[in-house]
């Protein structure tokens, strides 16, 4: 199992060199002069030079790249031009936020989907697998800011019942946390649930007609017992897989779902960034952000391992 | 010479009636025929927006801000007294657009590409998927944003950065298909016979691809087109005075608890048509599916 994992470690080096290349590669892509464009309209030259050392743009791109990346290996990712402050500081500070946020949505859509995909899965064909599927390819295509403000009008303006922005830390008051939740989570898992639905109830399907679910059925195993225990422990698996990919959509999510409920988390960061041009903080939220996608994914990976002997190295 | 010609009419045949046999299918489809018939009629609305809009999109009137839906504005007025209605039928004409551009871009970033890592194999092959599995390791709308502040908040920009993100996708499902054409017998007789590697794309690889290709730009129309009002929502995307849906409901936020149904009409626009994307990929992908599972 060291042997798996330490080989899933060394497979990411060279994932992890490409992205820093992109990642460096946003200053490159900047049309026109990235100092001159980064101090903005009214700034003095004098302004515009200080960016320019303190970016070292001057130097030749190979040059550059190799001063940035090794600052993020020793976990210095620069300074924001808007506040000074080192960026790392004010990701770490931001960071717990969007965690909670994405941890949140990911128990709701497991709540809204396992129970769905079950029932639509075990009566295919059904009103209630009908419901279902079309429920969920609502869920797909609503936009889910669209969906955060109709919760903050139904919820918050007219009856009240939960706050429509803010954040409290759930060490600090967790009733006040979840109250604070809520709504944002379910905005965001709301279409990690319709994906996750749909692909429960298609491997439901599938293995409700395997030999072994008519046999458990023919010694006379409850049903009840025969789709939860036999059933959905099969089906569950490949669910999994699409979890981990929907840790790629959510963190991305939590850019609009933040920037709706007041949240201050990375996501409402990256679009504060782009106003005040802050170029260091945004390439400090993508590496961040790539960094927790990659680890995710990095889990989901071990966990087969755990599961599932066969994709082991022997 | 005439044996070419013969295998090429044969060939001709044989798609022309496949071609049948997936538009009798999709024909049977209600709900993607359904569906189609609604994206026809929005893009003719947009088309003709002027005509059919019941008031100038831009034409102000402050006595009469921010009412309810009424006879006079079905969909009621914004912070300026224009027409919602009309607005949201104008911005339709945004929206179409910037959903099209960024799958057009997204073909062209990804289709080249990925007939060569599919064709050469090897080391170019390993190089492409490596870059593409880096660019599929970024969570898309952090990448999208990042993308648009370092070419500046513009519809075009952001378009460009959905383009990028939805790529991976066209890129594989071409790499995938000139892999497997490129096994069969007939390809490698075409090689035999002296035939060029662009005439093996266009005649043998291509064909095969387009079915797919169709189904995917289908539902990336939706996905495009949520992108789209996502970036435009945190104002990123459409600047004004040019508006889209997703502008639009951006704008409306301000005004949320005086007048909901600013935010209502253009998000359920939204809703609505990126629906109907995804019913006529569905549509599109089970009139092929049948043909498909055949030839595996």
């Amino acid at each position: 199992m060291l042997n798996f994992i330490l080989q899933r470690l060394l497979a990411l080096v060279p994932l992890l060199f490409i992205v820093s290349l992109l990642v460096f590669s946003l200053v490159l892509i900047i049309p026109g002069d990235p100092a001159y464009m980064l101090a903005g309209e009214d700034a003095t030259p004098e302004e515009i030079a200080a960016i320019r050392t303190d970016m070292g743009l001057d130097d030749p791109a190979l040059v550059q790249y190799a001063r940035w990346t090794a600052g993020v290996l020793r976990g210095d990712l620069g300074t924001s031009l808007f506040s000074d402050q080192p960026v790392l500081e004010v990701l770490l500070e931001r960071l717990p936020v969007t965690i909670s946020l994405a941890a949140a949505a990911i128990v709701f859509s497991l709540l809204i989907s396992i129970p769905a995909g079950v029932i639509a899965g075990t009566r295919p064909g059904s009103i209630a697998d009908r419901v279902v599927t079309l429920g969920a390819s609502t869920g797909l295509a609503i936009p889910n800011f669209w969906l955060g403000l109709m919760l903050i009008l139904i919820f918050a303006i007219w009856n009240g019942w939960l706050p429509a922005t803010g954040y409290v830390p759930l060490s600090e008051n967790p009733a006040a946390w979840l109250r604070h939740i809520l709504l944002p989570a379910f905005t965001l898992g709301l279409s990690a649930a319709a994906i996750l639905t749909r692909q429960l109830r298609g491997a439901m399907i599938d293995v409700m007609n395997q030999d072994y679910i008519r046999t458990a059925r023919a010694k006379g195993l409850a049903w009840r017992f025969v789709v939860l225990k036999h059933a959905l422990k099969n089906a569950a698996i490949p669910m999994v897989t699409i979890l981990g990919l929907q840790a790629n959509y959510l963190l991305g999510g939590t850019v609009i779902v933040e920037q709706i409920f007041g949240m201050p988390g990375l996501g409402q960061l990256a679009v504060a960034s782009v106003f005040t041009r802050d170029l260091p903080m945004i390439q400090g939220v993508v590496v961040m952000a790539v960094f927790v996608a990659v680890f995710v994914n990095l889990l989901v990976d071990i966990s087969y391992g755990w599961f599932n002997p066969k994709v082991r190295p022997q | 010479m005439s044996d070419a010609t013969a295998s090429e009419f044969e060939q001709l045949g044989a798609s022309v009636s496949a071609r049948r046999r997936f538009l009798r299918r999709f024909m049977r489809q209600r709900t993607a025929l359904f569906a189609l018939g609604f994206l026809v009629l929005l893009a003719l609305g947009a088309v003709f927006a002027p005509w059919v809009a019941p008031y100038d999109p831009l034409a102000q009137n402050l006595d009469r801000v921010l009412e309810a839906p009424s006879l006079a504005h079905w969909f009621g007025t914004d912070e300026l007294g224009r027409d919602v209605l009309s607005r949201t039928l104008f911005a339709a004409r945004i929206s179409l657009l910037a959903a099209f551009q960024a799958v057009l871009i997204a073909l062209v970033i990804g289709v080249p590409p990925g007939l060569i890592a599919g064709l050469a194999g090897g080391r170019t092959d390993n190089l492409i998927m490596r870059l593409t599995d880096a660019l599929m390791s970024f969570p898309p709308l952090i990448l999208a944003v990042a993308i648009v502040a370092a070419l500046g908040p513009s519809l075009t920009n952001a378009m460009i950065a959905v383009g990028i993100l939805l790529s991976p996708t066209f890129l594989r499902l071409m790499r995938g298909t000139a892999m497997a054409v490129a096994q069969e017998t007939y390809v490698e007789a075409a090689r035999s016979i002296g035939c060029t590697q662009s005439w093996i794309i266009m005649r043998h690889i291509l064909p095969n691809v387009v079915s797919p290709l169709f189904v995917q730009i289908s539902v990336f129309a939706g996905v495009a087109m949520l992108a789209e009002a996502g970036l435009s929502f945190l104002g990123l995307g459409a600047q004004p005075p040019d508006s889209s849906w997703g502008a639009m409901v951006g704008r409306g936020f301000r005004y949320i608890s005086h007048s909901p149904s600013l935010i209502v009409f253009p998000g359920l626009a939204i809703a609505v048509t990126v629906l109907a994307f995804y019913v006529l990929g569905d549509g599109l992908r089970d009139s092929l599916g049948r043909e498909i599972r055949r030839e595996e």
